[in-house]
């Protein structure tokens, strides 16, 4: 019996859900050769603006864990993408992109993401100062996360943009709302 | 979606990689209440696998720096 294929709906990641736009609408998304390949949320911008309250209510949580949790989600993230490496490529290769180059793409933004989850304890020890003093006090500068980020990736290479403009961001504790490749 | 990127008051910084017609909205847009922005120009080369991209600058972009002082010994 011939069997109808599932197919995924992408979706907007938001707060840890994958929500549709408050809009209702959707959009087709065409691989390279133009072919129908999903019907994707058309977003508003009233959707950018939830999503930066979602950002906002996590934010405290997050920057108030330790480096080095963080560090171990980061890490968790590449370890997830890893595993899922031939789903990603297959995603990439829809765009265009060759198998070989697909692949070689997702391997280096597992990579990334690895390089900045081992800097989640380290960037403080670098950036941050004991200052000299004339006096029997210490003086002090440290980093502080600044909150919400907004990331615009770019449309290619779409995932390791990405990768590449989000880590360093959340690395230190803070959150972000990110606009990704819109083709 | 990119103008109200630039003028949300929540946004505390802004990392994009985009057109000259987007880097101009969200300059803009930034100028009022938007801290930091780190606007890439999408039209310039780059090597996205290069390790010259990844960086503790990067991680300090999205940084703010504190200065405090403590007593010795308390």
């Amino acid at each position: 019996m011939a069997r109808l294929p599932i197919t995924k709906t992408p979706k907007v990641y938001v707060g840890g859900a994958f929500i549709r736009s408050e809009s209702a609408r959707v959009f087709p998304l065409r691989d390279a050769a133009g072919d129908f390949f999903a019907n994707i949320p058309q977003c508003t911008r009233k959707d950018l603006r939830n999503a930066v309250e979602a950002a906002a209510k996590a934010g405290p949580g997050w920057a108030k864990r330790t480096a080095y949790n963080r560090g171990q989600i980061l890490y968790r993230l590449a370890e997830m993408i890893e595993a899922r490496a031939g789903e990603m490529a297959a995603a990439i290769a829809l765009g265009g992109a060759t198998p070989a180059a697909a692949a070689r793409e997702v391997a280096a933004a597992v990579d990334r993401l690895i390089y900045y989850a081992g800097w989640t304890d380290k960037y403080e020890q670098v950036l941050g100062n004991v200052n000299p003093v004339a006096a029997p006090y210490f003086n002090f500068t440290v980093t502080e996360p600044m909150g919400v980020v907004g990331v615009i990736a770019p449309d290619a290479p779409a995932l390791l943009g990405l990768v590449s403009l989000f880590a360093p961001v959340i690395v230190s504790g803070n959150t972000v709302v990110a606009n990704i490749a819109r083709k | 979606m990119i103008p109200t990127f630039a003028t949300h008051t929540h946004l505390r910084a802004i990392s994009a990689v985009v057109n000259a017609a987007e880097r101009k909205a969200l300059a803009l847009g930034a100028a009022e209440s938007v801290k930091r922005t780190i606007l890439l120009k999408v039209e310039e080369k780059r090597d996205w696998f290069s390790s010259a991209l990844q960086s503790v600058d990067a991680i300090r972009n999205t940084l703010e720096f504190k200065t405090t002082w403590h007593p010795v010994g308390a």
